[in-house]
C-alpha cells in the first residue's frame, strides 16, 4: 500500500511545528522588543513645528543663551516656551518681512498663541521639574542632547522611566558644575570620578527613588 | 393554516425566532469588533500635545508657578477675606486670608466650594428679554431713562450689603429718583438681632463676641462655630480657649440650648434640647437666677424683670439653670451669652441684658450696624409685596437673591413679579425669578467681579476680579450705576473712582496696591460703642412676650451646604455630607427618636408636613439629640426651576415659610404617607463605637486625675517588620498629623478643601447610595449614651499613613509603597485595581474609581475641568486613591528648600489643604523633625492616641482625646 502521505510531508510537519512555536514566541517577544525600540517613543524623529525655528542658528550664529528664551528653567517646573513678544523683540527689526516668520507675526498681532508641538512629552502622571535639575548640576544637554546642533528639535533621550531611574539611582555620574549647565559641549561623564563626587557633595545631590518624587 | 392569511412571525415568544436581547452571534461580532477597535486605538494615534505660550507674558507671571490674590466672598452682606490660588490664569483654590478678621486664615465649606461655581457650565451666558436674547444697550435704555415720577414706581430689591461702593451708588440712585424705595432681603438672615438691640439699647447695635477672652458661654439656638457671619473667627478663638494644653490646665465651658444638634451643640458640655420657642425660657430662667445672685449689677428694676420673666422661667428646671447662672456669674467679665440668628428680638434683648449683668464689656463689642441702611427710603419685603399688589410699582429691579423661590411663601412674590410692568433681574442662574422677570441679566461670579465689602466688624475689603468674565454679565454695582445715569459703567472703574473720591488727600495708587495685596483696608473696623441698657422698652417687650404654645414646632433654617438655595447647583456642596446627619443630595425632616416613634415614622419614610394651610412632603430622618415636639427643615432645596445638578434634589421648605414666621412656627401637623420610602444618601450608617477605643474622651476632671487614660492606645508595639527607612536623625522630614478631637466641630470645611485641592470627583446620589463616595477625608461622628440626649464626638478620618501599613503588604504590584519621609504613597500608574489594599485597610480610607467619573457623572464635565489642580493627577477608572498628605505641596516645598541651598523645611512652611482650612485649627500638620511645631507639641500631650493602635499599624495621624468640661454642679 502506498504511503498515505508523501515523504516530504514529514519535513512539512516539522517546519509547521517549528513555525508555530517560533511564531508564537515571536508574537510575544516582538511587541516586547518593539516597545523597547526608539521608534515607539518617536525618539530621534524631528518634529514639524508651525514655525521653522532653528536652534542651531539662534544659539550658534547669534550666540543666544538658552535661558534668554527658556526663562523659567531655574525657578519653575517647566523651562518655559518664550512668549511671542520675545520673538518679536528681535524680529521686528531683523527679518521683519521674512515669510518664514509670518506665523509669528500673525500670532503676535492677533494675540493667538503659536501652537508649538511638544517634543518632550511625558505622560500626564509624571511631574518633571526643570528647576531642581538645573539647580543641582544636571545640564540641558544631559536630557535634551545637542539642541544646538539640531535644525529641528527631536527627542534625543529615551525619556522612559527606566532611563530616569538610571540617573536617579546614581546621579553623581551625570553632574556638572553649575557654571556649565547650559554648555552644550560639556561632557559630565568625562570628568574624573572624584570631581563628580565632590560636585554631588557640594550641591547636596542624593539618589531619589520615591515614587511621589515624580508621580502624584 | 389558511394560505390567504399573511404570515406573521410570532414576536418575542421564548425559543421562537430571534430573542429580544442580543444574540450569541451578534455578541461575538461585537466582541470581535471591540477587540479590533481596542487594538486600533493603540496604534496610529500620534497626537502631540501642544505648547501654547503667551503672546505677551503678563508681568509677574511665570507659567507653572501659581499666584495668590486677595479678594472677598460675601454671604448675606458680610464679607470673608480669602486668598485665591490662580494657576496660569485660572482660579483653582480658595484659601483663607490670615489678615482678614472674618477668616484668620481659615475657610468654611461654602468659601472652598465657591470656586466650582465660577466654572459651572450651567451659568447663563446671555441677557434675556422676554426669554429672548437681548443686548445690554437695550437694557440701559430701559433702566437709565429719566422718569417724570421721580422714581415713585421704581423699586429695588437686593441682598443686604455693607459695600461702601453700593452704598454710594444707592445714594446716587436715590438722589436721581428720590421717590424710589429699596428693599434689602436675604432669605437666610433675620433682623431679630438688630430689633433685639433696639429693644435693649434703643438703637440697632450689632453685638460682636470676642471669644479670645470668654471662659463660659451660653449659646441659645446659636451655631456660632459653624454658621453666620464671623463663624470662622469665633471658631478659632473659641478653640484657643477650649483646647486643654495639659491635665489640670484651664479650658472653657460651653452650654448650648438648641433643637437640632449643630456643630456647636456637638461640642457642648451641657446641651439642653429645647424647641426653638422654648429657648427663650432657658434664657429667662438663667436671667432670673442671675438677678438673684449677689454681686450681679442689674441695670433694670429687679421686680419688674422677675415679673416679666416669670411665665417663661417657670418652665425650666431650677437646679440646672441655677448652676448655669452661678457658673456664668462666677466668670463675670469672661462669660457671655450668645443668642442665635433665628431667636425672636425679645430673646436677643434679654441676651444683651444678661451680658450686661455679666459685665461683658470686654467680651462683647457693640458696633453701629455695618450694613447699608437707607432710613426712610428703605422698606421691607412685605411692604414691597403690598405695593406691587396694589399696582404701585412699574419697575422692579432685583439684584440677586432669587426671591421668586426664596421669599416667604405667603408673599407670593413669584406671582407678583409678573404683575410689574418692567421687571429686571440680575441673577446667577436662569432660575425661578428669571422665569417670571422680563429682563434677565447673568450675574458675574464674585471671582470675576470688582467691588468692596465689609466684614461683620465693619472691616472693609476689596473684591478683586481674578479672571476675565467667562460669560456676558453684570454686577449689582454696574446695574445701579446704569440707573444712576451712567451709560457704560464698569465695576472696576466705579470702585476706583469711589475710593479715589473717598481718600481725597491720600496717595490713591499706594492705597489701591496695598489694599489689594493685604486684602483689607487697614484700620477700617467699626469702633465699639458703649451703650447702656434702656430698661423701659426692654421690660415692656419682655413682659409682652407670650409663652410658647404647645404643639410641634417647625424650625426653618438655612442649609449648612446650599445655604438659602444659592449653592444648590454646586455639586461639591450637594455631595459634602451635612454635619451630624451625613446626609447628601437631599434635605429631610429632622425629628427626635421619640417623636418619630410616636408618629410611627422611621428613617426615609415620606411624611406630609402641614402648617397653617400649607404643606410639603418630605422624607423623615431621625436625628439623635433633636428636641422632642420639634421638626427641623433646611431651606434651599426642592427648586422648582433648577439647574441640572439641583434638579429634583430635596423638597422646598420655603413653602411653609411665612413673612411673620420666617424662623418657623408652632402647630406643625405631620402625617405619615404610605408608599415607597425616599432613599436618603448618607455617608455614615453606623453611629456607635460599640465600646471600642476608636474615639476616646474624658472629662477635664478625669483627665486631671488620670492623665494617661489613653496609654493603652499609644506607644511602641513589638513588630516583626524592619524599621522604617530614613526615620533616623538627619534624614528627610517625617510628615505627621495630629488632630484634636476636643475642638473638632465636624463642620466639613477640611473635607471640602481636600476635594478642591486634590481633584476629587463627584459621584452623585446614586454613587453615595452605593457607598462609592470619593472624599479622601471623612468625618466620623459617633454618638454615645441615650439617643434622646447623646454625647457626640467627631473624628476626621483620612489615610493614617501607617508606618506599618497593611495596604502596602498586600498590593501585588507595589502600587502603594512607603516614602522615606513617612508617606504612604499611592502610585496611580502602577495600580491595576485589585482593591486588596482597600480590603486590608482597617481605617477604610481608600477610595476606588469604579468609573471614569468624568464620563459617568455630568457634574464633573465641561468647564469645571478648568478648576482642577494641575499638580495632581486626575485619576481614571480602575485605580485606587486616597489621602496623600497633599504630597504635591510637600514636594513643591521640598524642591524650593533644596534649591535654596538644601536648607531644612521650616516649621509651618507647608501644610495640607485640610489643616489649612480648619476653622478651629483642630488639624495640625508638620514634620516630626520640628519638635517645636504645634503638631509635635500636641503629640506629647498625655491624651494623644492612635486609632486601632492595637493592630500595630503605627499611624502617622494621631488624635488627641476629646476632653469635656462639664459643670460639677450639674449631675
Amino acid at each position: 500500500m502506498a504511503a498515505l502521505f508523501p515523504r516530504w510531508s514529514n519535513t512539512a510537519v516539522r517546519v509547521a511545528v517549528i513555525a508555530a512555536l517560533g511564531g508564537g514566541a515571536a508574537a510575544v517577544t516582538a511587541p516586547m522588543i518593539w516597545v523597547r525600540t526608539p521608534w515607539v517613543r518617536h525618539q530621534n524623529e524631528p518634529i514639524d513645528q508651525p514655525v521653522q525655528f532653528d536652534h542651531r542658528h539662534h544659539t550658534q550664529d547669534d550666540g543666544i543663551h538658552c535661558v534668554y528664551c527658556h526663562t523659567s528653567v531655574y525657578k519653575a517646573g517647566n523651562a518655559g516656551i518664550p512668549s511671542t513678544d520675545k520673538c518679536m523683540g528681535c524680529h521686528s527689526q531683523i527679518w521683519p518681512r521674512s515669510p518664514m516668520l509670518d506665523p509669528v507675526r500673525r500670532a503676535y498681532f492677533s494675540g493667538t498663541p503659536i501652537p508649538w508641538n511638544k517634543v518632550h512629552d511625558l505622560p500626564d502622571f509624571v511631574y518633571f521639574n526643570h528647576a531642581i535639575h538645573v539647580n543641582k548640576g544636571v545640564g540641558c544637554s544631559t536630557c535634551h542632547g545637542r539642541i544646538d546642533t539640531m535644525p529641528q528639535v527631536y527627542q534625543a533621550a529615551p525619556l522612559t522611566m527606566g532611563w530616569c531611574l538610571n540617573c536617579h539611582r546614581r546621579p553623581e555620574a551625570h553632574l556638572r558644575p553649575l557654571s556649565e549647565i547650559t554648555n552644550m559641549r560639556f561632557e559630565p561623564e568625562a570628568q574624573p570620578e572624584s570631581v563628580r563626587a565632590a560636585l554631588a557633595a557640594e550641591l547636596g545631590v542624593r539618589s531619589n527613588l520615591d515614587c511621589s518624587a515624580c508621580h502624584r | 393554516m389558511n394560505d390567504d392569511e399573511p404570515f406573521e412571525p410570532a414576536e418575542g415568544r421564548p425559543g421562537d425566532g430571534e430573542p429580544d436581547g442580543i444574540t450569541r452571534r451578534a455578541m461575538l461580532e461585537l466582541c470581535g469588533a471591540s477587540v479590533a477597535l481596542a487594538a486600533a486605538t493603540g496604534c496610529g494615534q500620534n497626537k502631540r500635545d501642544k505648547l501654547l505660550p503667551y503672546t505677551v507674558n503678563p508681568p509677574d507671571l511665570t507659567p507653572g508657578i501659581p499666584l495668590r490674590f486677595t479678594t472677598s466672598l460675601s454671604l448675606d452682606g458680610y464679607a470673608t477675606g480669602v486668598l485665591v490660588r490662580v494657576n496660569d490664569g485660572r482660579p483653582s483654590k480658595i484659601e483663607g486670608n490670615p489678615e482678614h478678621p472674618a477668616s484668620l486664615g481659615a475657610t468654611g465649606a461654602m468659601e472652598e466650594a465657591s470656586v466650582l461655581g465660577l466654572y459651572d457650565p450651567q451659568r447663563p451666558r446671555a441677557i434675556l428679554h422676554r426669554r429672548a436674547p437681548a443686548a445690554w444697550p437695550a437694557l440701559t435704555r430701559v433702566l437709565g431713562q429719566d422718569r417724570p415720577d421721580r422714581g415713585a414706581g421704581l423699586r429695588f430689591l437686593l441682598e443686604p450689603t455693607g459695600s461702601p461702593l453700593l452704598g454710594a451708588l444707592l445714594d446716587r440712585v436715590l438722589r436721581r429718583f428720590p421717590a424710589a424705595r429699596v428693599t434689602f432681603h436675604a432669605a437666610a438672615r433675620s433682623d431679630s438681632g438688630s430689633l433685639g438691640a433696639g429693644l435693649a439699647f434703643g438703637r440697632p447695635l450689632q453685638a460682636v463676641h470676642d471669644l479670645r477672652k470668654t471662659d463660659v458661654i451660653l449659646a441659645l439656638d446659636a451655631d456660632f462655630l459653624a454658621s453666620g457671619p464671623f463663624h470662622l473667627r469665633h471658631a478659632q478663638h473659641f478653640a484657643g480657649r477650649r483646647r486643654i494644653a495639659a491635665p489640670g490646665a484651664p479650658m472653657s465651658r460651653l452650654y448650648v440650648a438648641e433643637a437640632a444638634l449643630s456643630p456647636t451643640g456637638s461640642l457642648a458640655d451641657h446641651r439642653l434640647q429645647r424647641r426653638p420657642g422654648d429657648v427663650h425660657g432657658v434664657l429667662a430662667a438663667v436671667a432670673v437666677e442671675l438677678a438673684g445672685l449677689p454681686d450681679v449689677a442689674l441695670p433694670v428694676p429687679k421686680e419688674a424683670l422677675l415679673a416679666a420673666l416669670a411665665p417663661h422661667a417657670a418652665r425650666e428646671d431650677r437646679p440646672l439653670v441655677g448652676a448655669i447662672a452661678r457658673d456664668l456669674a462666677r466668670h463675670a467679665g469672661s462669660a457671655s451669652v450668645i443668642v442665635g440668628e433665628w431667636q425672636p428680638p425679645e430673646t436677643h434683648a434679654l441676651g444683651h441684658l444678661c451680658n450686661a449683668m455679666l459685665r461683658s464689656e470686654s467680651t462683647v463689642d457693640l458696633l453701629s450696624p455695618t450694613l447699608v441702611s437707607l432710613g426712610a427710603q428703605e422698606q421691607d419685603l412685605a411692604a414691597l409685596a403690598r405695593e406691587i399688589d396694589a399696582g404701585g410699582v412699574d419697575t422692579l429691579v432685583i439684584l440677586e437673591g432669587n426671591p421668586a423661590y426664596a421669599a416667604p411663601a405667603d408673599l407670593d412674590l413669584e406671582r407678583l413679579i409678573t404683575r410689574v410692568a418692567t421687571s429686571v433681574y440680575l441673577g446667577s442662574y436662569d432660575d425661578e425669578t428669571a422665569a417670571v422677570s422680563q429682563w434677565f441679566i447673568p450675574a458675574r461670579h464674585p471671582l470675576e467681579s470688582w467691588g468692596d465689602a465689609r466684614a461683620y466688624d465693619g472691616t472693609i475689603s476689596l473684591i478683586q476680579a481674578l479672571i476675565e468674565p467667562l460669560h456676558e454679565g453684570s454686577s449689582p454695582a454696574e446695574m445701579l450705576a446704569v440707573v444712576a445715569g451712567d451709560a457704560h459703567p464698569e465695576a472696576r472703574l466705579l470702585l476706583r473712582a469711589h475710593w479715589q473720591d473717598r481718600l481725597k488727600d491720600r496717595d490713591f495708587e499706594a492705597f489701591w496696591r496695598d489694599t489689594l495685596k493685604l486684602g483689607v483696608v487697614t484700620g477700617s473696623s467699626s469702633p465699639a460703642v458703649t451703650a447702656p441698657i434702656v430698661p423701659g422698652a426692654l421690660l415692656s417687650a419682655l413682659a409682652a412676650k407670650a409663652p410658647p404654645a404647645a404643639g410641634i414646632e417647625v424650625a426653618l433654617r438655612p442649609d449648612s451646604r446650599v445655604h438659602d438655595g444659592r449653592f444648590a447647583n454646586n455639586a461639591w456642596l450637594q455631595e459634602l455630607p451635612r454635619p451630624l446627619t451625613k446626609l447628601t443630595w437631599d434635605n429631610a425632616a429632622l425629628m427626635s427618636p421619640a417623636l418619630a416613634a410616636r408618629l410611627g415614622v422611621t428613617d426615609e419614610d415620606r411624611v406630609r408636613l402641614s402648617l397653617g394651610g400649607r404643606s410639603v412632603e418630605a422624607p423623615a430622618l431621625i436625628a439623635p439629640g433633636h428636641a422632642d415636639e420639634a421638626v427641623t427643615l433646611h431651606l434651599g432645596y426642592g427648586r422648582r426651576r433648577a439647574e441640572p445638578v439641583a434638579r429634583g434634589v430635596g423638597f422646598d421648605a420655603y413653602r411653609l415659610r411665612t413673612w411673620t414666621a420666617r424662623s418657623g412656627a408652632v402647630g406643625l401637623e405631620i402625617t405619615r404617607l404610605g408608599g415607597a420610602k425616599h432613599p436618603l444618601a448618607r455617608t455614615q450608617m453606623h453611629w456607635s463605637t460599640e465600646g471600642r477605643p476608636l474615639a476616646l474622651r474624658a472629662t477635664a476632671a478625669e483627665y486631671q486625675k488620670n492623665p494617661d487614660f489613653t496609654a493603652e492606645q499609644r506607644g511602641p508595639l513589638p513588630s516583626l517588620m524592619p524599621p522604617l527607612p530614613g526615620s533616623g536623625a538627619g534624614g528627610p522630614p517625617q510628615w505627621a498629623m495630629t488632630i484634636d478631637l476636643s475642638i473638632c466641630t465636624g463642620c466639613g470645611a477640611c473635607e471640602q478643601a481636600c476635594q478642591a485641592e486634590n481633584n476629587i470627583f463627584v459621584v452623585g446620589k446614586e454613587g453615595i447610595l452605593k457607598s462609592r463616595e470619593m472624599h479622601w477625608l471623612r468625618i466620623d461622628t459617633y454618638y454615645e449614651g441615650p439617643s434622646e440626649a447623646p454625647r457626640v464626638i467627631h473624628e476626621p478620618m483620612l489615610c493614617q499613613h501607617c508606618e506599618r501599613a497593611p495596604c502596602e503588604y498586600v498590593c501585588p504590584v507595589n502600587a502603594t509603597v512607603h516614602s522615606p519621609d513617612g508617606l504612604n504613597e499611592m502610585i496611580y500608574n502602577r495600580c491595576v485595581g485589585t482593591r486588596f489594599c482597600s480590603n486590608n485597610c482597617p481605617y477604610k480610607v481608600r477610595r476606588f474609581n469604579w468609573f471614569d467619573w468624568e464620563d459617568h457623572v455630568p457634574a464633573n464635565q465641561g468647564l469645571v475641568r478648568l478648576q482642577r489642580n494641575p499638580e495632581v493627577t486626575v485619576r481614571q477608572r480602575g485605580v485606587m486613591e486616597k489621602c496623600t498628605f497633599c504630597v504635591q505641596r510637600l514636594r513643591a516645598t521640598e524642591l524650593g528648600a533644596r534649591i535654596e541651598g538644601n536648607r531644612p523645611i521650616r516649621e509651618g512652611e507647608v501644610t495640607t489643604a485640610c489643616a489649612q482650612a480648619c476653622p478651629t485649627r483642630a488639624i495640625q500638620f508638620d514634620s516630626l523633625s520640628n519638635p517645636g511645631s504645634a503638631m509635635a507639641r500636641w503629640r506629647r500631650e498625655p491624651r494623644n492616641f492612635a486609632v486601632l493602635h492595637e493592630l500595630g499599624t503605627q499611624p502617622r495621624v494621631n488624635y488627641l482625646a476629646r476632653i469635656d468640661n462639664p459643670n460639677p454642679e450639674i449631675g
